[in-house]
């Protein structure tokens, strides 16, 4: 076997020394412990021994010639196995993967959102060369930086109150709770798809499940589900907000508007819910044409209101009250009642805490809203008094199953309990 | 309940872990027959012996490494350095043995011991009798450095670091000994050594400092309350390792710091966190981080005006406040 | 100890007074430190390890007398050229080669340095590179005996260089006041590295120092070590009994430079020519033989048994490989505080 003669440590400052004379030359018989090579530095001349038996095979390294530490010198023949010198090999227990990596950028982002995407095509977001610029323009701390590139902030449009008009971290924050309510008059949900609609064939297992629902009742079997949903924080931000709105924009925003909200972010996990069941065929729609029944004198019309997902807030607002106007002055048009995709019925202005709406054929949900009541409600094991509102929903048990619409209401319940991400916008 | 003050506490939690734990012993000048120079000691010599309570020729050289070697066999060694001043011939033997011993023999040994170190100025000591000198041992691994700043944390904290398994550098300030009081519980108990004290909530502003610093960073926090200005008051209480969840956490509600330390400015404790808030918070910073030190001259000098104009106070905190909340 | 408090440096063998079996025992240790110290050094310079290596040999039978006969508990405050200490003491060669390789299964795992041997089980110290420090700790081990109203004893190594410091005479000035069951052997070797022995003391006899802290100073022969052990056992007892410490100086020679990267050229061939002849194994070697006690058979087979121990414990630690990076983070306190890592 091979062995490689290499320079040893000379010292704790030492990285280099002379080869000065070579003790054993090529083809020379060595014996264990016999002195090899001469290496000189300015410490100490060192005689290197062998640890081997063997022969010298060849030289690597001319005389006068400066190695370094670890260097290899010459290769000798050895008998049997050779136990390599570690010393230079600092490989350890775990291994060598101990390379610094670069860090991840400290700042996480907001998510570049559909609804970001929007307010940036509105202008209410700066993009990111403005962004830039704001920077450049404006004397601002780190924290204020973070919190510009977070929310989409252009320095330039923040009032400064500091020193020399420095914007400071409180500055920001007055102005981001300003723009809140500058984002309730633009849309801020777009399904992305082109299509308008899917439309899945109605065979096999749903065609029997279809006839045989058909055959056990009169045209739709339907079926209601319930659900209570916790209204505090909606409530709570009506509360803050509603009078404002009203004054700016000259509108009174009630709960409707959110549970339409609400109905097209749980749809999207639950497509099936939107659609319409016309000759066997499922029409899985991808908009959102919202009808709301409207009680009048002695009858029901359902206005529709067309392509909610394209609307804020405070637009679905002013399409309810105008079409519950245009309703009640019968000033509706055919194209106002029709091409509904799903429909809410609210029976809690009269009162009512449940009810089984009537779907409007051919839809295959309708919602039923009712009266919201103070009721105690256990949280955390403490029992508390919440604003309690009792959904029902109605679907067509042809094409939907009862897991599926428990489903959807239960995650549009999630939507309306927790409507800081979507209401709020971008806080 | 009766108040303490803050030398009886730590005479209490001598007294205490010495009648719980036989290992427990005491050495440094003047400890037994005196019963130390501030009296921390006193009364312990004729309740514990001289076994327990050893009179040590002047060697500060072996009152640190002689403790290290019988923490080394088992005991607790509680040795007292007089002041802090004197601690320098110690030095060999803290940094090379004591903070050394466990990771040099691969945890063989260890050095379970805590050195109380009698420390500060506003005492009209002088050069020689006002040092705080806490960065040199906060800049070595393998030290614990701990300093209270009421009489509770005083009791517990040295509880503490008898019972550890650590060697604790224990600072006590001796403008503290017989000025503040406090009523603390009869009953035993500890205070978690690498815990700071959240001792006041605030939102404009975080103010850190641990031992005498952290009243005058208290006094300046209430003066500056009436000012319409919330600050938050952390006391470090352990200076190594020290609470970098509390800090840091405070710094990114706040947005803004101001450190406080007394002794001096260059290489200290608070330049240690003023980086480490820079490195780790820096995106939550509203105005740079600021320190209110001693100053960067030898030591702290005897005239009384010299020594207050060296000395931090809750005057030229609430000073430094104002200015970074204006930023 | 005798009335006078020199011995004049000479031994002859019916003056010995030791059991059969002491002076076997002694002369194996004696012979096992030779061999591995030489073998270290062989290895240094074939580079299979790092750092350097601080060579004992010529000046074994200071540490091998001294310690043989030691029981467990008792403990070794070393410094850096105390190989025999460990040998005798019974720590395992293995753990002596780990610690020379600094591989994973090293006693410290590889933090501290190769010739910082330290092995709790059988009491040796590990220790720091501060001369003296080890005086002051292994001194402060005494006090916690004392305290402890044990009767074990502390060896405490160091050279006539180290007694300059002030740490080493706080350590002996403590000692003689509290009488502690210490042992201070010093290993005069003409030379603290570079600088002769005229140039750290006043005094040619260090065990002079001795007089200012109130307990015995001898001065013997460093390399023989049948008086090596006859003196420290005389000391060892006496500190057992609780009547205080000795200083015995030991008159030695080491053969080397202070470290493998020392040419030690400041010193005359002359003056290493005549140490070495009056090397320690050599002389405990013809002892025995001319008692009978050993023969050229005998020697040939121990010398065999030893290299093939030695054999072992370097091919044990040769195929171990170094400890895991991030090792450097453990024992620096308890469990209680775990060092903070860096994300590198």
């Amino acid at each position: 076997m091979e062995y490689k003669v290499v320079v040893p440590p000379l010292g704790e400052s030492v990285v280099e020394g002379t080869l000065v004379k070579w003790i054993k030359n090529e083809g020379d018989t060595i014996k264990v412990d016999d002195a090899l090579v001469e290496v000189m530095t300015d410490k100490i001349n060192v005689e290197i021994p062998s640890p081997y038996a063997g022969v010298m095979k060849k030289h690597l390294v001319k005389i006068d010639t400066i190695v370094e530490i670890g260097q290899e010198l010459a290769i000798m023949e050895v008998e049997g196995d050779v136990t390599a010198s570690k010393t230079f090999d600092t490989s350890s227990a775990k291994g060598d993967d101990k390379i610094p990596q670069e860090q991840t950028a400290p700042i996480p982002a907001e998510e570049f959102t559909e609804a970001a995407a929007h307010h940036r095509e509105q202008g209410i977001h700066a993009d990111e060369k403005s962004i830039n610029d704001g920077f450049k323009a404006i004397k601002s701390s780190p924290v204020v930086r973070r919190l510009a590139r977070e929310h989409f902030i252009d320095l330039r449009k923040v009032p400064g109150t500091g020193n020399d008009g420095r914007v400071s971290k409180e500055d920001v924050i007055k102005y981001i709770d300003a723009r809140h309510t500058v984002d309730l008059v633009k849309p801020d949900f777009v399904f992305p798809d082109l299509e308008l609609e899917e439309i899945i064939p109605v065979t096999g297992i749903r065609k029997v499940i279809s006839e045989h629902m058909v055959a056990s009742a009169f045209t739709i079997p339907h079926v209601t589900t319930f659900d209570e949903c916790d209204m505090s924080r909606i409530k709570a931000w009506r509360k803050k907000y509603v009078d404002k709105i009203e004054k700016e924009h000259g509108v009174r925003i009630t709960y409707m508007p959110f549970i339409a909200k609400a109905i097209i972010f749980a749809a999207k996990e639950f497509p099936w819910i939107n659609a319409t069941l016309e000759d066997n065929n499922l029409h899985v729609k991808k908009y959102f044409n919202i009808g709301i029944a409207v009680a009048r004198d002695n009858s029901l019309i359902v206005p529709v209101i067309k392509h909610c997902e394209q609307k804020s807030l405070l637009q679905i607002a002013k399409d309810m009250r105008e079409m519950a106007d245009k309703a009640n002055t019968d000033k509706l048009k055919i194209e106002e009642i029709t091409g509904g995709t799903i429909s809410i019925t609210n029976a809690g202005g009269m009162g009512a805490l449940g009810s089984t709406p009537i779907i409007a054929k051919p839809q295959v949900a309708i919602l039923g809203v009712h009266k919201i009541v103070e009721k105690p409600v256990v949280r955390d094991g403490e029992i508390v008094i919440r604003p309690i509102l009792n959904f029902g929903l109605s679907f067509d048990h042809r094409v939907v199953d009862g897991g599926y619409a428990v489903q959807f209401l239960r995650k549009m319940i999630e939507f309306l309990e927790e409507p800081d991400s979507w209401v709020l916008g971008v806080v | 309940m009766k108040k303490t003050t803050f030398i009886e506490a730590i005479t209490e939690a001598l007294d205490e872990e010495m009648a719980r734990d036989e290992r427990v012993f005491l050495i440094g000048e003047d400890i037994g027959i005196y019963g130390g120079v501030f009296k921390a000691t006193k009364g312990l010599l004729d309740k514990y012996g001289a076994a327990r309570v050893i009179d040590s020729p002047i060697s500060e050289v072996y009152i640190a490494g002689g403790s290290v070697g019988a923490a080394m066999v088992g005991l607790r060694p509680v040795p007292e350095i007089q002041f802090a001043d004197f601690i320098t011939p110690s030095m060999d033997q803290i940094i090379q043995q004591m903070a050394k011993l466990r990771y040099r023999s691969g945890g063989q040994w260890t050095c379970p011991m805590t050195m109380r170190v009698c420390c500060g100025a506003d005492i009209g000591g002088g050069l020689y009798h006002s040092q705080t000198n806490e960065q040199w041992f906060f800049s070595q691994p393998g030290l614990i450095v701990v300093m209270p700043s009421t009489p509770y944390d005083a009791k517990g904290l040295l509880k503490s670091a008898i019972r550890g398994d650590d060697p604790v550098i224990y600072f006590e300030h001796k403008r503290l000994y017989r000025w503040i009081k406090e009523e603390i519980p009869e009953d035993d108990f500890t205070v978690p050594i690498g815990k700071a004290a959240l001792r006041k909530e605030g939102s404009d502003v975080t103010l850190v400092a641990y031992g005498l610093m952290y009243h005058r960073s208290m006094e300046a926090a209430l003066a500056l309350e009436k000012d319409g200005i919330s600050a938050e008051v952390i006391d470090m209480r352990t200076i190594l390792p020290w609470d970098r969840e509390m800090i840091l956490e405070s710094v990114k509600k706040t947005s803004k710091a101001v450190l406080v330390q007394e002794s001096s400015k260059t290489g200290g404790v608070m330049a240690e966190i003023s980086a480490t808030i820079m490195e780790e918070v820096f995106d939550y910073l509203d105005a740079p981080v600021t320190r209110v030190c001693g100053l960067d001259v030898p030591a702290v000098p005897f005239a009384p005006p010299m020594e207050h104009y060296f000395l931090p106070n809750a005057e030229k905190i609430s000073k430094a406040v104002k200015k970074i909340i204006e930023y | 100890m005798p009335a006078s408090k020199k011995k004049t440096v000479k031994s002859k063998t019916d003056q010995i007074g030791l059991p059969d079996e002491t002076m076997l025992g002694l002369f194996s240790n004696l012979l096992k430190t030779r061999l591995l110290d030489e073998r270290f050094r062989k290895l240094y310079r074939q580079g299979r390890f790092a750092g350097t290596y601080f060579s004992a040999v010529g000046q074994e039978a200071t540490t091998v007398g001294p310690t043989y006969g030691l029981r467990d508990e008792d403990l070794i405050a070393p410094s850096h050229r105390e190989i025999g200490a460990s040998v005798t003491k019974g720590v395992p060669l293995d753990k002596i080669a780990g610690q020379i390789y600094a591989r994973e299964s090293s006693p410290d795992k590889g933090k501290s340095h190769p010739c910082h041997y330290g092995w709790k089980a059988k009491g040796v110290i590990a220790p720091s590179s501060t001369l003296a420090g080890q005086t002051v700790i292994g001194t402060g081990c005494a006090m916690g005996f004392q305290i402890q109203k044990r009767d074990n004893v502390v060896l405490a190594f160091f050279g006539e260089g180290a007694t300059a410091r002030g740490g080493w005479h706080e350590a002996l000035n403590y000692a003689g006041i509290y009488k502690l069951p210490i042992v201070y052997i010093c290993q005069n070797n003409l030379w603290a590295e570079s600088v002769p022995a005229s140039l750290a003391a006043a005094i040619t006899d260090f065990s002079d120092r001795a007089k200012a802290y109130g307990f015995p100073g001898v001065t013997i022969d460093g390399n023989n070590v049948f008086t090596t052990h006859k003196t420290a056992v005389e000391a060892i007892d006496r500190a057992r009994k609780g009547d205080g410490p000795t200083l015995i100086e030991c008159k030695t020679y080491r053969w080397y430079g202070h470290s493998e990267i020392d040419p030690a050229d400041y010193r005359t061939s002359q003056e290493l020519e005549e140490w070495k002849s009056r090397d320690p194994i050599k002389f405990a070697e013809k002892t025995l033989m001319d008692l009978g006690l050993l023969t050229t058979a005998k020697l040939e087979a121990l010398v065999e048994q030893f290299n093939q121990e030695i054999d072992e414990a370097i091919d044990a630690v040769d195929k171990d490989k170094y400890a895991d990076p991030e090792e450097a983070y453990n024992d620096v306190y308890s469990e209680q505080f775990p060092v903070r890592r860096v994300d590198w």
